[in-house]
């Protein structure tokens, strides 16, 4: 693209603009599947964030439709005891909200399962209250399930790429740019981790704080482990599986940002930022950070589908989140457990399919990504 | 004229005919820089090193363009980049207009900067990809703390007008450049400070023929203008005959033959150096036939283990018993000629 020199000027407007990222984004238009699966994934997060939109009232219990309706995300749920009156979500909230118990569902579709529509006789003025998809064996509306599970996959994939990302790429800038002794240290460090069995330290800290909470259940914990535990009630159970997730990954993210360092240290334009007299920190922030962020974020993308499953498979065996709050994997579990898939065949498809298109969407983005940015890189 | 200085440290540096009257801008005596071998695993060893320069000495004026030529890896680019403190010397001492450089740390090495700049070798290379072309040129100003945001807005645009460039090109990315043009933004970004020395390390190697001659031309005009001096590293003979006024050989990291430009290449007393320019084309097809090539038998050897002696004694075509026992110093033969030769003396 030589330009002559001593052209006519063009003005700043008029010259189209290409900054890294605008080319970036070109190249990943290209890619269909990616296209699509970010689509589908900002589908998924607007869903995921405006839950309380699409499930107003009766998402979780039943029974206690009303209070239920205050619990709008996972972080805040109390521990719920099952009722056996289904109906009384549909009753309570009659008069006061107008609106579904779930999603918006036709008259028509009142056929699909008599068992969890609930008109409140004799008034049949009013709007027939729908579980599109019908509900599990305590009278909870599975699709509010769904989507409040995907409040916590969700939440669970963002936190743990983040924190990965971080820690890993500082560790690997500084034991990457100073060399030496330090990063020797640092990488032997690196390699103690990898060995270690993170997944059963997950599991074992779980069972004990699980275990102090049922004997000190009662009493009111004082001290470190009162606090974690009010802590890890607070956010539904996730606090354990946000540091397990934490302390696994970081060292893969390491140790590419390390290997990307290493290449980037000896680049010229490196050189020239040291001939012009630029101190440690701006090489660092400035011209190897940029560079290296690339590679590492699509990195990310692709690892977090491997946290979505790890939650959702301690999820599935008892261990992750708490009894009460809604998880694809606890809910594959309840379908396991207490049966009803043999009366709705359709039960167990709606977390499996949750699953499996929200990974399968970060898998494509992830591609995506990399088809993104590596080109142009190996173009310079 | 022929003296050598008396100068107990230095092997021999070249003289400074003071009655000449020329300033020395940059002086280097006996530089040496050995990168280690360690071996080992928690505990590192150096077992060996890798002598890229061993032993360089030699002045640039102020004002000229000294030429630093020899083939790949005899320790051209790490000379350079020597002098200008990139690599830590691991002995001798360089000196900048009389001052001396090697031991100077921090704040004081970064205003040392301020005068002597870099242009490198590979142009795709030695811009930073992310950022964009203003941000390039201004990075020295940004560095050093110089001007307001405006000010060093104007001094780009300035200064890219100098290189030859619309200064509206601010705002793109060096990816949408060619080789000349991004070796003219290497170039706008080391002058931006103003320096009074540049080291050119082979910046036309990577280029078009025509685009070399468009550089060469702006490297001369910016010369006049700015009053600059070079240290020319290349490999290409012809063109070091061109730009420079004096020019130095280099063989396996030390220095083996210095002369002024003209006298080099008509009356070059080093063997290397005769081997050298015999490889150099003539235009002429009929000289081209029939004139008489030195080829030089065997390899170079290599860096971490230097032959005793003269380092060129393994391939040199007049190589005589005191060749494999001493190491040549480098002597004026004839006014500002130095060799570095046995059979010379």
């Amino acid at each position: 693209m030589a330009v002559a020199e001593g052209a006519e000027p063009i003005s700043l407007e008029e010259q189209q603009r290409s900054t890294p990222f605008l080319d970036a984004w070109r190249l990943f238009r290209r890619n269909k599947a990616s296209l699509v699966a970010l689509t589908t994934l900002i589908i998924i997060f607007f869903i995921a964030i405006t839950a309380p939109l699409w499930t107003t009232v009766g998402l979780l219990d039943a029974r206690t439709g009303a209070q239920a309706r205050h619990t709008v995300n996972p972080v805040n749920l109390p521990s719920v005891d099952p009722y056996p009156d289904p109906g009384s979500c549909a009753r309570d909230n009659l008069n006061s909200n107008p609106y579904w118990c779930s999603w918006l569902s036709p008259e028509s579709l009142v056929t699909v399962q008599n068992k969890y529509c609930f008109r409140p006789e004799p008034d049949y003025s009013q709007k027939q209250w729908c579980y599109v998809l019908g509900g599990d064996s305590n009278g909870k509306d599975w699709l509010s399930q769904t989507i409040y599970g995907a409040q916590v996959s969700l939440s669970v994939g963002v936190v743990g790429a983040t924190m990965s990302l971080i820690v890993g790429l500082i560790y690997g800038l500084v034991s990457g740019y100073y060399g030496g002794r330090i990063d020797n240290v640092m990488m032997r460090i690196v390699d103690f981790m990898y060995g270690f069995p993170t997944l059963v330290f997950i599991i074992l800290m779980q069972v004990y704080f699980t275990e102090v909470a049922r004997q000190y259940q009662d009493t009111d914990q004082q001290g470190i482990a009162g606090f974690v535990l009010a802590l890890n009630k607070d956010m539904g159970g996730l606090l354990f599986l946000f540091i397990a997730l934490g302390v696994l990954n970081w060292i893969g993210m390491a140790r590419q940002a390390r290997g990307l360092v290493l290449s980037y240290r000896e680049k010229e334009f490196v050189e020239a930022a040291r001939a012009v007299g630029a101190n440690n920190r701006r090489i660092i922030f400035v011209h190897l950070l940029p560079n290296i962020l690339g590679p590492l974020i699509v990195l990310e993308t692709l690892a977090i589908p491997g946290y979505i499953f790890t939650e959702a498979f301690l999820s599935f065996i008892g261990l992750g989140v708490q009894p009460g709050t809604p998880s694809w994997g606890a809910m594959i579990s309840e379908v396991r457990d207490r049966g009803g898939f043999f009366s709705n065949r359709h039960i167990l498809l709606v977390p499996s399919i949750a699953l499996v298109l929200t990974t399968l969407s970060f898998n494509f983005l992830g591609d995506g990504l990399r088809d993104a940015l590596d080109p142009r890189m190996r173009g310079t | 004229m022929s003296q050598s200085m008396p100068d107990t440290q230095a092997k021999s540096a070249p003289a400074t005919s003071s009655a000449d009257g020329r300033k020395v801008l940059v002086e280097v005596t006996d530089l040496k820089k050995h990168f280690p071998i360690k071996s080992g695993i928690l505990f590192q060893r150096e077992v060996a090193a890798v002598k890229a320069v061993d032993g360089v000495s030699f002045r640039i004026y102020e004002g000229e363009t000294l030429g630093l030529v020899g083939e790949s890896g005899c320790g051209k680019s790490t000379t350079g980049r020597t002098i200008l403190q990139l690599y830590q010397p691991t002995s001798g001492s360089v000196k900048f207009e009389g001052q001396e450089i090697t031991d100077l740390k921090g704040n004081a090495l970064r205003r040392m900067r301020r005068k002597m700049q870099m242009v490198f070798q590979d142009p795709y290379a030695s811009l930073n990809p992310r950022m964009s072309v203003g941000r390039i040129v201004a990075e020295p100003l940004v560095v050093h703390n110089i001007g307001t945001k405006k000010e060093r807005e104007e001094r780009v645009a300035e200064l890219l007008e100098l290189v030859g460039l619309n200064p509206y090109f601010v705002r793109r990315y060096p990816h949408e450049f060619s080789g000349g043009q991004r070796q003219r933004i290497g170039l706008a970004r080391s002058l931006a400070l103003n320096p009074k020395f540049i080291v050119a390390d082979e910046p036309i190697s990577a280029l078009d023929v025509s685009i070399q001659a468009q550089v060469v031309n702006l490297l001369e005009k910016l010369q006049n203008e700015l009053g600059l001096t070079y240290l020319f590293i290349a490999h290409d003979l012809s063109m070091v005959r061109h730009l420079c006024d004096r020019v130095a050989v280099m063989y396996l990291g030390k220095v083996v033959e210095i002369a002024e430009s003209e006298e080099l290449y008509t009356n070059p007393l080093h063997p290397y150096t005769q081997a050298l320019l015999s490889a150099v084309p003539v235009p002429d097809p009929v000289v081209e036939e029939t004139r008489q090539r030195i080829i030089l038998k065997g390899d170079v050897p290599s860096p971490i283990n230097p032959p005793k002696g003269c380092n060129f004694n393994t391939r040199c075509p007049v190589s005589v018993d005191v060749c494999f026992d001493q190491d040549p110093e480098l002597v004026e033969i004839l006014p500002d000629h130095w060799v570095a030769c046995h059979r010379v003396i």
